[in-house]
């Protein structure tokens, strides 16, 4: 009645250690594709950074300059992300408030459902759509046009955030609040939202974020400009549209200005996700060190 | 409580004033305005899809799925591209879903503490790069790796033999596009799977062991199918984002508008097709048409959707038995 | 073992017994009756000196006991004072826990469960448990008795042993029945055995979970509070279950309810406070004359 192993308990621990190894394997599998992007984009990105970069006009690349600057692309980036969150901002953390404290009944539901849905959206169908109504009822592809078809995809993002962001307020507080013959809109905008203001903020950073890497819905609503931007209704360009371009083009020189707004965008991005989840961590803590 | 003149022993009871009890109402009023909105924005996106499909619509019918012609001699159909979003969004899945579980099963099953956390903060990383860059990356430093390797890789190996795997392969075709494509949606897989996962109890697992099976027999035998619902529900999902992928595809998929089943021939997907083709419109019904192909994009991606996400609230509802 | 210990138990009510006082001492002693000593031919599971420690607490502190094969020994005590951690030592549970720290010995069948070579997979077979939770495999009722033993080869029923021609479907059956009846659930699911087993109820899902311990053909059972979760009438059927049981395992059972204990033990171990097993001896006598001070206040109500 030994406790030793026999042949068939080691096949079975040999199993058992080589499928451990395997989903290694996996994670190695997805993490290197991602660390070839980063390093291309650093290496190559920002080897094209300078201050011309960011203060000059694209060119065509002949005679051997450079491929230009993108000032006029940061400068449409910001201001088609502002045009999206002034939108989206309002609409998300709104429906998101509905959703959790009012969305108890059959409207709530079908907001619900819907907000669901619309998150899996393609995003070129964003843009599609508001061409069609946007850019035909204003006679040209504008800014404007494309801070409302990125709108339609930060909506969704943004109030399920707020809705989760407000889910974690304990009931406990609200019920407080209401025993004290508080109305139940003085309680949402005095004791919940206070409360879960960090997760709303840090929600809304990361659909802001992620809006200014959307391209598909900027094709069919704002095109593209050589030129240096001239206000929110009219071409302009914008940091993806241009990697789109000029990635696709056939100049060296053209590549290395898309590395270099990669690198921009990249930047951009993982600040605003770094600053955001540290934001939240650093608040859970001290909410946590209350007690 | 400005404007009353209640005593304090009446303040309990008439404790909102008509002011505020208005105000309370425009709020609520006002929030249930927002999720109109939303529901105005899918009515909105079904009505000027349609709208302008109509053309489309009445001139072709319901040939229109399956008729391979685009742009030729007037007749406009969208088989290639449900053929190519078909093709590339299976191939993404048959690479992704193995190894998105498996990172679900590392990160939740084995792996502890910092390390977890920064392996999923680096799975999550890959989620975060926009498309366009995997397109920047996928056109000038992928491709030619693909090209070098991956593509003699299988023409050497049995699989070379299939039809899928024809004779020439150019630089930008399905499968390129479709390696790419099971990159970007390993991340909503993996980290679905792992919530899932995650909600597995502990005795489950604890009964297992205690049976003297191995961690891994426990995982597969066990922890797996009690999860299998979410599990399916993520994978569905990222059926979902595969379908609807747009920048990275159009990129390296070549966008040839004709019918292909050779993952080594340039093909293109609805979502490449209207990225591509937007001001190339020739005519009304050539823009109609387009619009008609994002029609059943939309519907498409819609029941998708629709289905992952009917599959997770029947779970949460079973789970709170 | 019953005579010696009740002639000595009648010697004792000669005189009146005095209680030992067990005000914390420095080394734990163990109260047992004068002479009660299970015979050591009959010794199924043998623990010296065992201590476990959580991060640091210590949570069992040098458990010496002896336990008699096929018989029905009950953990008693207050909550939290170490009866499921010295339970889920004796199967090397407690190894799945990181903040776990094990000292001492635990011998089966005079073999140490903590050496270097031994194969845990091996002895989870020979030591199983059932847990207070119900918790049945998300399968049908055949799949989770079937599961354990045919990763252990007891049984062939994948699906390439199927296509290789080496399955043993009569074997299966036999086995589900088997394991089944001795769990006392036979009667009640044969004809639906493909169901799943979340369809049960609460009683018959536990009586699952026992039949699911019994089809890999351990020696040991451990029950980690098994009726607590059940109502009256499937937990007297559980306690006439674990009373066939003791007639061919050595069952080890944790539970809350003294009168559960009194009824179907023969022989019990009182811990308290800390992590100590206080008292450990013949049921009948820890119940009607405990040796313990703290024991007979902690039986009869005073604390805990």
């Amino acid at each position: 009645m030994a406790l030793e192993s026999t042949g068939r308990h080691r096949y079975r621990k040999v199993k058992a250690n080589v499928m451990v190894g395997l989903t290694v394997v996996a994670l190695v599998l997805a993490l290197i594709p991602l660390g070839a992007v980063l390093y291309l984009i650093a290496s190559k990105g920002l080897a094209a950074l300078s201050w011309d970069f960011l203060t000059t006009l694209p060119q065509a690349p002949m005679a051997g300059e450079g491929g230009g600057g993108v000032r006029n692309a940061i400068v449409g980036t910001v201001w088609v992300v502002v045009i999206a969150s002034g939108f989206s901002i309002p609409i998300g953390v709104l429906a998101g408030i509905y959703l959790n404290e009012f969305g108890d009944n059959r409207l709530g539901q079908a907001v619900r459902f819907t907000t669901e849905v619309l998150s899996g959206l393609p995003s070129i169908i964003a843009g599609v759509v508001v061409y069609s109504i946007v850019v035909v009822a204003m006679g040209d592809v504008t800014a404007f046009a494309g801070g409302v078809a990125l709108s339609l995809l930060a909506i969704p993002w943004i109030t399920v955030a707020t809705q989760d962001a407000l889910d974690l307020v304990p009931q406990a507080n609200r019920d407080a609040s209401l025993a004290l013959g508080v109305s139940r809109t003085e309680t949402i905008l005095f004791v919940v939202l206070p409360s879960a203001f960090g997760g709303v903020i840090t929600g809304t950073m990361l659909a802001v974020a992620r809006v200014a890497g959307e391209t598909a819905p900027l094709i069919w609503t704002v095109g593209f400009s050589k030129f240096a931007f001239h206000g929110p209704f009219s071409q302009t360009a914008t940091l993806s549209i241009l990697i789109y371009n000029y990635a696709t083009s056939p100049y060296e020189a053209w590549h290395q200005v898309a590395w270099g707004a990669a690198v921009l965008l990249v930047g951009l991005i993982l600040v605003t996700n770094v600053v955001a989840r540290t934001l939240w961590a650093l608040r859970r803590r001290k909410m946590e060190g209350r007690g | 409580m400005s404007g009353t003149t209640e005593s304090t022993s009446n303040r309990g009871l008439v404790a909102n004033s008509r002011r505020t009890r208005l105000w309370s109402r425009a709020f609520r009023g006002l929030t249930a305005l927002a999720g109109l909105v939303i529901l105005g924005i899918m009515v909105v996106i079904l009505a000027a899809l349609f709208v302008r499909a109509m053309p489309a619509i009445e001139a072709f019918g319901a040939n229109f799925l399956w008729t391979t012609k685009w742009n030729s001699g007037g007749q406009f159909g969208a088989a290639p591209f449900i053929a190519g979003t078909l093709l590339s969004s299976a191939m993404a899945l048959l690479l992704s879903v193995p190894v998105s579980i498996g990172i679900a099963i590392l990160l939740t099953q084995y792996a502890d503490g910092a390390i977890r956390e920064v392996l999923v903060f680096a799975v999550e990383l890959v989620a975060g790069i926009p498309s366009v860059i995997y397109g920047l990356w996928g056109l000038l430093f992928f491709s030619p790796i693909v090209d070098t390797y991956v593509v003699p890789a299988i023409n050497a190996s049995p699989l070379g033999a299939l039809p899928i795997f024809g004779e020439q392969a150019y630089s930008y075709n399905i499968l390129l596009a479709s390696l790419v494509l099971a990159l970007m949606v390993t991340p909503i897989i993996s980290s679905f799977s792992r919530e899932s996962l995650v909600r597995v109890p502990r005795e489950q697992r604890d009964a297992g062991i205690a049976l003297g099976l191995t961690r891994w027999e426990v995982i597969t035998g066990v922890v797996i199918p009690y999860a299998r619902a979410g599990i399916i529900s993520a994978i569905i999902l990222g059926l979902g984002r595969a379908i609807g992928e747009t920048m990275a595809v159009t990129m390296l998929i070549g966008n040839k508008p004709v019918l292909t089943f050779d993952f080594f021939e340039p093909g293109a997907t609805m979502s490449s097709l209207l990225a591509n083709e937007f001001n190339q419109s020739s005519n009304v019904l050539h823009n109609s048409a387009l619009f008609e192909v994002g029609l059943v994009l939309f519907l498409v991606a819609f029941v998708v959707n629709s289905i992952a996400r009917l599959i997770i609230q029947r779970i949460s509802h079973e789970g709170s038995r | 073992m019953s005579e010696t210990t009740a002639e000595e138990q009648s010697e004792e009510r000669k005189q009146p017994p005095s209680k030992a006082d067990t005000a914390p001492m420095s080394a734990n002693e163990t109260v047992t009756a004068e002479g009660w000593r299970p015979d050591p031919a009959e010794v199924k599971v043998s623990v010296r000196d065992l201590s476990v420690y959580y991060n640091g607490d210590q949570a069992l502190r040098s458990i010496d006991m002896d336990i008699p094969e096929q018989s029905v020994t009950a953990l008693i005590g207050p909550s939290g004072c170490g009866k499921s951690t010295f339970l889920r030592s004796l199967n090397r549970m407690n190894d799945e826990i990181d903040a776990a720290r094990i000292e001492g010995s635990v011998a089966l069948d005079g073999q140490e469960i903590y050496d270097e070579d031994v194969d845990i997979v091996e002895l989870r077979r020979r030591v199983g448990m059932v847990f207070q939770q119900p918790n049945p495999f998300p399968k049908s009722i055949a799949d989770n008795i079937l599961y354990a033993p045919s990763k252990h080869g007891d049984v062939s029923t994948g699906l390439i042993d199927r296509l290789l021609g080496r399955a043993s479907p009569q074997e299966a059956d036999a086995l589900v029945e088997r394991s089944l009846k001795a769990a006392a659930l036979w009667d009640e699911v044969n004809d639906r055995l493909d169901d799943s087993a979340m369809g049960l109820s609460g009683g018959q899902q536990q009586r699952l979970c026992i039949a699911r311990a019994l089809a890999i053909d351990p020696e040991v059972i451990l029950m980690d509070e098994p009726a607590s979760a059940l109502d009256p009438v499937a937990t007297s059927k559980i306690e006439d279950l674990i009373a066939d049981l003791a007639e061919e395992y050595t069952v080890v059972i944790v539970t809350h309810n003294m009168q559960q204990a009194a009824r179907i033990s023969d022989q019990t171990a009182v811990f308290l406070t800390g992590g100590e097993l206080v008292e450990y001896g013949d049921t009948d006598q820890i119940f009607e004359n405990p040796q313990s001070q703290r024991v007979e206040d902690y039986i009869t109500g005073k604390f805990g």
